[in-house]
């Protein structure tokens, strides 16, 4: 976290306009997820378990190798540097004209730069040929130096147009450029969708009012053993005796007294699982921490994905 | 001497930076036998991309080059020349599995005859935004995975530029997600003898990470944003200012409110109003302006380690010297030091996991450009004459 964040100001945590987001949690699972299957390899070959101990600290710090080296090898000490880049010039995310919603004005390309040809390109597109003649942005050291200047020339021209056109045009060109998503344009990506990122999944029936929602595919695409949501999250304790009576042995007598006494439940003790008002939309829409919602947020997911699957819950066969 | 050592996967990498490179690292930290393809006279990019040691610039001691790839071996091969790759197929007919991020699509372009690829290869392809689809062509670095994969606009103040992470996480993220992928994908191979392809896509791994904001839209409408100027600390888990440096409030993980007013002594954290989520929630300016001069009297490590007897959620936000000089990862031996023959001993991460039956330590520095392109090449049958022929014309 120490990395993230502006030059001039505390370190950044995502999410922190909204519950937050953390960010070592997907990490952490990714390290799990191979350190398991690493793990089950070697005992494949050698027919040796072992135990494996993944700590999130060591998982985070293990995603920031430039930093560790440039101390280990240095004794430099790398700060927070905003969207700017050792050796790519100019890079960062630029205002670009408004989107529909409240949040109009929050539109953005992401550019990036890796070569003196790559900036002909985009000084080209941005009708200032001249910029690339210009000593102040004429080699990468120099556009390096001069970024606050650059950024304010690039911001003045990405401003009159959209973040999509941007896009287009500057990767039409050789210039890498992409449009700053939302969590809300994510969900409507075109490339996205197009690679099948997203399936339907139906509540169960226990449930009804969750009705269909998007969700997330893993992140890899395997082509003869692809990844599908096989079940939904279990509802509290729904397998409980499935596994006590098929795995242990137990029969319908013992899960009985065991529910009597405690160790097994079928029900949340009451209370156990709602959480405190502050996690409640409209509480945290009124406190300005979430400035945005779209009530129709469904019709618009149930259309861009066509119809929801039908039939058994939780078959994840429908693509959005 | 035999092409493949050992019993473990057998890995050819091909491509260049961070994301296959780091894959086929942490295979090799469980014992895989890993080739590492690199393009003849320039080598991997990180080997010109540092930090060096000494901060000199030498295609041998680059830190990042050292460290992503340790316990591998290097061959020099132009695998886009029809001679390099028909070497490659001779090389891949032995091999579990193919490691690459060459560019969307570059692989399938190779001049290799495809049908002679073994049956059981495992073929793993890491891409920006992955093998096909609208942008599949696209130029893009670490920014445009964080700002495709809805990770950019919820990080930073809403009044300034959305922010991607620092350094290259999303290129490690990928390589992580691509070893999970290709134990799987092996393992059932080894079990089938068939193998199959893994795409990989960078915008999709960040977009993954950012799960809990896009999981907001799709069951409430909610649309994430980046903080807003008014946006309290403490109530809302941002980082705040200590005399040193900044410790991390997990406020959702406090348990007693009142114990919380104790810690600090500030007695008027303990009154009615704030007694409530809701209450502080609604005054958590107040709460700001009480905690703040507590915490800026003393310094982070203070504060997370009092906190912590107090049982509060505290970390402090480290920077790359404070991990160099932790307790906690110099005890589990998060650190190695690779003997390196021209770099000299170098200190750097292991391996991620602590795993019993495997050392955190490499069992051999990362190869010099080309370091085993003749032992490698002899064993599948090329000449010494041929050999100076593939180098003369820069194949080798």
């Amino acid at each position: 976290m120490h990395l993230t964040g502006y030059p001039d100001g505390p370190p950044v945590r995502a999410g922190a306009g909204g519950l937050g987001v953390a960010f070592t949690d997907a990490a952490g699972a990714f390290f799990g997820t191979y350190s398991i299957l690493a793990a089950l390899e070697y005992r494949e070959r050698t027919g040796m378990g072992q135990w494996l101990d993944l700590s999130h600290y060591e998982a985070g710090a293990a995603t920031i190798p430039e930093a560790l080296l440039d101390f280990s090898l240095n004794r430099y000490d790398q700060g927070r540097r905003a969207n700017r880049h050792p050796w790519r010039a100019p890079q960062g995310c630029y205002p670009c004209a408004g989107r529909d919603g409240p949040m109009q004005d929050d539109a953005w390309v992401a550019i990036s730069v890796a070569s003196d040809a790559g900036f002909r390109a985009l000084a080209e597109q941005m009708g200032m040929p001249a910029l690339s003649h210009d000593e102040r942005f004429a080699t990468m050291t120099a556009r390096r130096r001069h970024h606050d200047a650059l950024d304010e020339l690039i911001s003045s021209w990405t401003m009159q147009r959209l973040a999509v056109s941007i896009e287009r045009d500057l990767q039409a060109h050789g210039v890498e450029a992409v449009a700053v998503a939302t969590p809300r344009d994510v969900w409507f990506d075109p490339q996205l969708r197009h690679r099948g990122f997203f399936e339907t999944v139906l509540a169960p029936a226990s449930a009804p009012e969750i009705g269909s929602r998007p969700h997330l595919r893993p992140g890899w695409r395997m082509s003869s053993t692809p990844a599908a949501t096989r079940r939904l999250a279990p509802l509290f304790g729904e397998h409980t005796r499935e596994v006590l009576i098929s795995c242990l042995g137990l029969n319908e007598a013992a899960c009985d007294t065991l529910e009597a006494e405690g160790v097994i439940a079928r029900e949340p003790a009451p209370g156990i699982i709602a959480r405190p008002g502050p996690m409640d939309l409209p509480v945290l829409l009124r406190s300005q921490r979430l400035r945005e919602a779209d009530p129709d947020y469904r019709r618009k997911l149930a259309e861009a994905g066509g119809a929801a699957n039908h039939g058994e819950p939780a078959t994840g066969d429908a693509v959005l | 001497m035999d092409l493949w050592r050992g019993d473990g996967l057998r890995v050819v990498e091909l491509g260049s930076g961070i994301s296959a490179a780091y894959a086929a690292r942490l295979l090799a930290d469980f014992g895989a036998d890993v080739i590492k393809v690199e393009q003849p006279a320039t080598g991997d990019e990180t080997r010109r991309s540092g930090p060096f040691v000494d901060a000199v610039p030498n295609p041998e001691t680059s830190g990042m080059f050292l460290y992503l790839n340790f316990n591998k071996r290097s061959l020099t091969l132009d695998v886009t020349t029809t001679a390099g790759a028909e070497l490659l197929g001779r090389l891949l007919m032995g091999a579990d599995l193919a490691i690459e991020n060459l560019g969307a699509g570059r692989f399938d372009a190779l001049p290799l005859p495809l049908d002679m690829l073994p049956e059981h290869l495992v073929v793993c392809s890491i891409s920006a935004y992955g093998q096909d689809g609208p942008r599949a062509g696209y130029l893009a670095s670490e920014i445009s995975a964080y700002a495709s994969g809805g990770m950019a606009y919820i990080t930073g103040d809403c009044d300034r530029e959305p922010l991607k992470h620092g350094l290259s996480q999303a290129a490690h993220l990928a390589g992580v997600n691509a070893a999970s992928a290709s134990l799987a994908a092996a393992m059932l191979a080894r079990r089938t003898g068939i193998g199959q392809r893994i795409d990989i896509s960078e915008q999709e791994t960040i977009a993954q990470t950012a799960f809990p904001a896009l999981n907001l839209y799709a069951y409430t409408g909610a649309v994430m944003t980046r903080a807003s100027a008014g946006t309290t600390s403490l109530v809302s888990s941002s980082p705040m200012r200590t005399a040193d440096g900044y410790i991390m409030p997990s406020y959702a993980g406090f348990g007693e409110w009142e114990a919380f007013a104790a810690f600090l002594e500030i007695p008027e954290l303990a009154e009615e109003r704030f007694l409530t989520p809701a209450g502080r929630l609604r005054h958590g300016e107040e709460i700001d302006r009480l905690v703040e001069p507590k915490f800026a009297a003393m310094t982070k490590r203070e504060l997370f380690h009092t906190g912590q007897e107090w049982r509060f959620t505290f970390t402090a936000v480290q920077s790359a010297a404070d991990l160099d000089a932790c307790p906690q990862l110099e005890s589990r031996g998060f650190f190695i030091e690779q003997d390196h023959p021209v770099a000299g001993r170098v200190r750097m991460p292991g391996m991620v996991p602590f795993a019993s039956a495997v050392s955190r330590s490499p069992v051999a520095p990362a190869p010099l450009l080309g370091q085993h392109t003749t032992a490698i090449l002899a064993e599948l049958d090329v000449s010494d004459d041929d050999l100076v022929q593939l180098v003369a014309v820069g194949v080798a």
